[in-house]
């Protein structure tokens, strides 16, 4: 049997020292964290420890799902079957098009001699969970295979840009969705060309376009796409509607409310893109008019005066 | 309740190693399940709980690196920045210690309304590391995080030691 004696005379530091120690610790791991972001090798090594916990955990919503797929009737899966091949029909259109398009503004960039925007085929990543944490909004993915994922390429899903990979881990990558308090990204309003910023509003399923001035061409409605000039999202991914401008009097910008065109949480499967892939490895030239509507500079520089 | 001399009674053994770590194991294991939405937010913190339980029960096991290293293991499968749950759990360890003989002299119920207090220190100290971190607060169903797991304490001893309730009497060290 195992009998522990209380140690009565080798107490070391008092207990107010300890939690002083382990406080200062933790607050100094906050802070290298967050400010200097220099722990990711250590975060690795710990997620290498837990993934088998991860598995162990996944294990009963794995096991519902496949039972549920199991019983799913062959009528159901025919059906889907149907629409899905509908689905590409309807699309097969749009990409024939764009495909043209493509080889158009090409041709015209030449022209114009405006540096290409590339953007490389993606990798095929599977959800695997929701992050553990009410107060970010992040998915945690596993790419398929023979799929390489980096840091900081973007995520897309059939509808639109999910999010962008923000940690790299050796089993799996953490998402950080658009919806977060800390991400921002640059759209445009696809009727118009108008250039905002976008930003997380910290819950899922709200976006909010922050810094558009009063006067600015916005309405309900509107589609926001990516506008390209960060150098992280290719132009032209599919962000968000426009649910709700108001304005008022008092604030020099529009209260605007979008909601994401990507529903995050009802799919298995994302795409994670490889990135711009700027020809001379720099961040694009912002003052270099980049594929874009023509009108698009002049609508910016109308909608940024007072 | 008095034990045969073949069969020792259980409340007095002292807990192993192994129930510690395996019981530690569970809690990480019950934190990782698919919750969402709502449920998440609900979720109880099943390492503070366990840190509580086995600091009371067993101070001589349990260490402040320890909670330390427990708050970074739920800090990475959180994906919360490094150090918040850890700072979390080290006011918790500190807390029950301090408070352990009082804790003791309580029957499971009136125990749960000490541990009440402890959980939601440590729940202020996220809220207000997230303050300062400028990250957004979560719904107000978060704040009930803390009071389900002290419900839970009341179900602990059944779970941990086939017993419904443990008291000062039962405990002989």
């Amino acid at each position: 049997m195992d009998i522990r004696t209380p140690d009565l005379f080798t107490r070391g530091p008092s207990p107010l020292a300890r939690l002083t120690f382990y406080c200062a610790l933790a607050v100094a791991c906050i802070v290298v964290d967050f400010r200097f972001h220099q722990l990711g090798a250590f975060r690795k090594a710990v997620s290498i420890v837990i993934y088998p916990m991860q598995e162990i955990a996944a294990l009963p919503g794995w096991l519902v799902n496949s039972a549920w797929e199991a019983l799913d009737s062959q009528h159901n899966l025919q059906a889907e079957n149907e629409i899905l091949r509908q689905r590409l029909l309807q699309q097969a259109n749009t990409v024939q098009q764009s495909k043209a398009l493509q080889s158009q503004i090409d041709t015209l960039n030449k022209l114009l001699n405006l540096r290409q925007q590339q953007t490389a085929p993606g990798v095929v990543a599977e959800i695997i969970a929701v992050a553990h944490n009410p107060f970010v909004q992040k998915i945690v993915i596993r790419a398929s295979q023979d799929g390489e994922v980096h840091a900081g390429s973007p995520v897309i899903s059939v509808e639109g840009l999910v999010g962008q990979v923000t940690t790299v881990n050796p089993f799996n990558d953490e998402v950080t969705l658009i919806t977060d308090k800390n991400q921002a990204l640059p759209v445009m309003v696809l009727r118009n060309g108008l250039r905002a910023m976008a930003f997380g509003n910290g819950e899922p399923g709200t976006l909010s376009l922050p810094y558009v001035p009063v006067g600015s061409d916005i309405q309900a409605g509107d589609m926001l796409v990516t506008s390209g000039i960060d150098g992280v999202y290719p132009a032209g991914l599919s962000v968000a509607t426009v649910k709700s401008v108001e304005r008022d009097a008092v604030s020099a910008f529009a209260h605007i409310q979008c909601i994401p065109s990507a529903a995050v949480f009802s799919h298995r499967y994302v795409l994670v893109l490889d990135g711009v892939q700027a020809p001379e490895g720099d961040l694009p030239n912002l003052d270099q008019p980049q594929a874009e509507p023509p009108g698009t500079t002049r609508l910016l520089r109308k909608a940024k005066k007072p | 309740m008095i034990g045969t001399p073949q069969e020792p009674q259980i409340l007095n053994r002292p807990a192993t190693v192994r129930t510690v770590a395996l019981s530690f194991l569970l809690a990480f294991v019950l934190m990782l399940l698919p919750w969402g939405g709502p449920w998440l937010l609900l979720r109880p913190d099943f390492m503070a709980l366990l840190l509580v339980y086995w600091t009371v029960r067993e101070p001589m096991l349990i260490g402040g690196w320890i909670a330390f290293t427990l708050g970074i293991f739920a800090d990475v499968a959180d994906s919360s920045t490094l150090g918040i749950h850890a700072l979390g759990y080290s006011i918790v360890y500190f807390l029950s210690i301090h408070y352990r003989t009082r804790i003791l002299s309580f029957y499971a119920a009136n125990q749960a309304l000490h541990i009440l207090p402890i959980l939601f220190v440590s729940q202020l100290v996220t809220a207000l590391a997230a303050l300062i971190l400028k990250f957004p607060l979560p719904g107000w169903l978060w704040w009930f995080q803390a009071p389900l797991t002290a419900l839970l304490w009341v179900a602990l001893p059944t779970l941990l030691e086939h017993q419904p309730a443990r008291d000062e009497h039962t405990r002989v060290s």
